[in-house]
């Protein structure tokens, strides 16, 4: 009776610490027991339902995983433990933050980046009430981040070491939710916010802010890539080839992206894979900067690097050379001459109009059951 | 002298439902002889010189394997640095274990008087120590199966687990600062206690005030009772706007966060315990002429007492999970602070740095807590199991 009781404990216990690892909704588990020689061709596509993953969706809806010969899976997940999802093998394949993932990889966290998908989103912006107009004018001031870490915390940083204040010293750094970072401005608690989209077109749009870093249209920031694909070491290690074609598929789904953004905002809509709607969601895509590459990600890996031990984020002793070769893989057939001779249709409907107004896309975020894009909460 | 004879009374007759007669709880204490008896070797009556035991050998033995382990046992995980303060430690407890197990015998018991303080303090510690020698040895054997399955077999995968050296070395590391120029674990753990402390008790206060009117006044209950159950289940994420806007100051924002979390267990303990004070001492206490204040000081609220203090600790409880959340509302440094930005960087040895730092604040209030209800309701020694 009570070795009966015992055992039950003892598997409620096991049950507890197998739901407290960080899960993810799967629809199918994995097929384990797939021969070590033979390569899988069965993928799981990690996503958080954001706007900047429409290259994911695209690729799944326009059959672009099929092409490559790839049996896809989606695998929606949570912002706390994507990292961490991606790492333990909850799926094998997204693309993602290149600043978010690089301290983590010094740190051992086994994923690869494979390939630049878009380029800028992060901001630095100071409130309107004070008169703080450029970067330079930090100094001594209070700076409100969603949380040391975060990619828009890493970004003003970098922006800061550039221009000749010390992050450590001459300013001092608060932090908030992003959803509370325009509460704080307004307050008065914080002189100046680091940010993400939407966030910042939302602030700006309210006239609470104005911006005095923009990673999409500052020198040399602007020429970088933010969000690359990243893989799985382990599932890379095993699969070489799939990992190639999952890669091809989401360059070209990024292509067609830029190319139609009206589209990929409908279907990212439409197909329920973010809560949204298509006006909102096609001005947020279309304010990115869809141009895939693969040197402009490599190089991206690197300068990001460099400015992130430059600020003191990075250990002292990472050899960078070595950083950059461990977290970027080339894969065979990936490259930018594949890329350039990479055509992809273009829909008549495809594109989004010009000439519409920032207030209006502020509008827009405002109605309810919108999300955000890149870096919520954390 | 009605005070002191209710008193009593409420002593008397607040006898719950498992009272043991004196009978049942003589074998009761006879097994806790026995077991402190197994335990130690050293429990010996005061005065009496102790046997000397093989036992008070373990961590030294612990030690003694863990450090062989560390030493000769080929690394699996990839780290950047020898280790040192680890293996560091582990030498000092060995020769530590070997000097105390031989003069395990000098060490006693002794009621600490304002004369003798460090020598009695020192005593007593040793005295644990030899008497808690197998608990100790089992404390070192966890280490080295920590250190067996992270850094030397990597079992688990980096960067989650790091090795007991890394988080050591990592206390140390981040102790004046925790890089970027940024305050360290010295100042975290200043202004984390000072959050937990000032939020705590403002809101146990707040729930033993709050409690005693709803649970007294029907007035209060008509009206706070719906309110407790809008407020009660709000996590405390979704407060986090509110802070912002009542308190301009970031550590007043978290002090209210914190003080919310805990006014709501000891409001409702509180307010049940008072409700369920058993009539008849009312009855009397009016027949003796009690007035309402001395019902409600006298006689409804130490009988409140036990459950009040179930609530303080389900509060303290909940003070620390919110913690997190309340330094992330603009605080400079704190615990919780601290290890949102590791999880940020995937830094798991500041992770596992800041939670041993708050599992021993925690264990220390807790005990101080468990200190200041038995001296409270010392009454029910022997009324209840103890």
């Amino acid at each position: 009776m009570s070795n009966r009781r015992t055992s039950l404990a003892v598997m409620l216990l096991l049950a507890a610490v197998i739901l407290a690892v960080p899960g993810c909704k799967k629809h199918d588990a994995p097929d384990a027991a797939a021969s070590p020689a033979g390569e899988t061709n069965k993928i799981r596509v990690g996503y958080i339902g954001l706007t900047c993953e429409a290259p994911i969706f695209s690729a799944v809806e326009k059959g672009f995983f099929k092409e490559e010969g790839l049996d896809v899976e989606l695998v929606r997940c949570q912002w706390a433990t994507y990292k961490d999802a991606l790492a333990l093998g909850r799926f094998d394949v997204t693309h993602h933050l290149v600043m978010y993932f690089l301290k983590p990889i010094e740190q051992g966290l086994d994923v690869k980046f494979t390939g630049g998908i878009h380029r800028g989103c992060l901001r630095v912006q100071a409130g309107t009430k004070g008169d703080i107009l450029t970067i330079k004018d930090l100094k001594g001031k209070i700076v409100g981040v969603p949380g040391l870490g975060t990619p828009p915390f890493m970004f003003a940083t970098r922006v800061m070491a550039a221009n000749g204040i010390d992050p450590s010293r001459d300013v001092k750094w608060r932090v908030y939710p992003a959803g509370e970072l325009g509460l704080a401005v307004k307050r008065g608690l914080v002189d100046a916010v680091a940010n993400s989209e939407p966030v910042g077109s939302l602030l700006l749009a309210e006239g609470t802010v104005r911006t005095i870093a923009d990673q999409a249209k500052d020198a040399p920031y602007k020429d970088e890539y933010c969000c690359a694909v990243l893989v799985n070491g382990q599932f890379y290690a095993k699969n070489p080839k799939a990992t190639a074609a999952a890669t091809r598929a989401l360059l070209k789904a990024a292509k067609w992206v830029d190319t139609n953004p009206a589209a990929a905002a409908r279907l990212s809509v439409e197909k329920k894979y973010i809560a949204s709607n298509v006006n909102l969601n096609a001005h947020a895509i279309s304010n990115l900067d869809y141009v895939p590459s693969i040197s402009g990600a490599e190089k991206a890996v690197l300068q990001s690097a460099q400015d992130m031990k430059a600020a003191g984020m990075l250990m002292p002793q990472t050899d960078l050379e070595q950083l950059a070769a461990k977290a970027f893989v080339h894969l065979p057939g990936v490259t930018d001459e594949w890329l350039k001779s990479l055509e992809v249709e273009k829909l008549a409907d495809g594109d989004v109009p010009p000439g519409e107004d920032i207030r209006q896309y502020a509008q827009l975020i405002n109605a309810p059951g919108a999300k955000n894009c890149c870096i919520g909460r954390k | 002298m009605p005070a002191h004879g209710i008193a009593t009374l409420v002593a008397d007759a607040t006898q719950p439902a498992d009272v043991e007669s004196p009978a049942a709880a003589s074998p009761a204490q006879n097994s806790q002889a026995d077991r402190a008896a197994v335990a130690a070797p050293a429990a010996t009556p005061p005065g009496k010189v102790a046997r000397f035991g093989a036992v008070a050998f373990a961590p030294t033995v612990a030690a003694a394997i863990a450090l062989a382990v560390h030493r000769w046992v080929p690394n699996g995980q990839k780290i950047d640095q020898p280790t040192r303060l680890y293996p560091r430690l582990l030498l000092i407890l060995l020769v530590a274990g070997v000097v105390v197990g031989l003069t395990q015998q000098l060490w006693r018991r002794i009621k600490p008087t304002p004369w003798n303080f460090p020598l009695a303090f020192v005593s007593n510690a040793l005295h644990w120590c030899v008497a808690s020698a197998p608990v100790l040895a089992a404390g070192i054997l966890l280490l080295c199966a920590w250190d067996l399955v992270t850094l030397k077999l990597a079992l688990v995968p980096l960067p989650y687990f790091p090795g007991p050296d890394a988080v050591f070395q990592t206390l140390v590391n981040d102790w004046a600062s925790s890089g970027q120029g940024q305050p360290g674990l010295a100042e975290c753990m200043t202004s984390s206690l000072f959050l937990l402390l000032s939020g705590y008790f403002v809101g146990s206060f707040l729930g033993v005030v709050c409690g005693v009117m709803i649970g007294w006044f029907p007035a209060a209950r008509y009206w706070g009772v719906p309110v407790m159950k809008l407020v009660g289940p709000v996590p405390a994420t979704a407060l986090i706007p509110m802070a912002l806007m009542l308190f301009r100051n970031p550590t007043l924002s978290a002090v209210w966060l914190i003080a919310l979390a805990v006014w709501f267990p000891v409001t409702m303990l509180t307010l049940s315990g008072v409700m369920n004070v058993r009539a008849s001492y009312l009855d009397v206490a009016r027949t003796l002429g009690a007035g309402r204040a001395y019902l409600i000081f006298r006689v409804a609220l130490p009988a409140a007492l036990p459950n009040i203090f179930v609530g303080l600790f389900m509060g303290l409880g909940s003070s620390f999970l919110t913690l997190v959340v309340a330094e992330g509302v603009g605080v400079q440094a704190g615990l919780g602070w601290y290890i949102d930005w590791a999880r940020a960087y995937s830094d798991y040895a500041k992770v596992y740095a800041a939670l041993i730092i708050m599992a021993a604040y925690f264990s220390t209030i807790m005990t101080l807590l468990f200190r200041v209800r038995d001296h409270v309701l010392v009454w029910q020694k022997g009324v209840i199991k103890w």
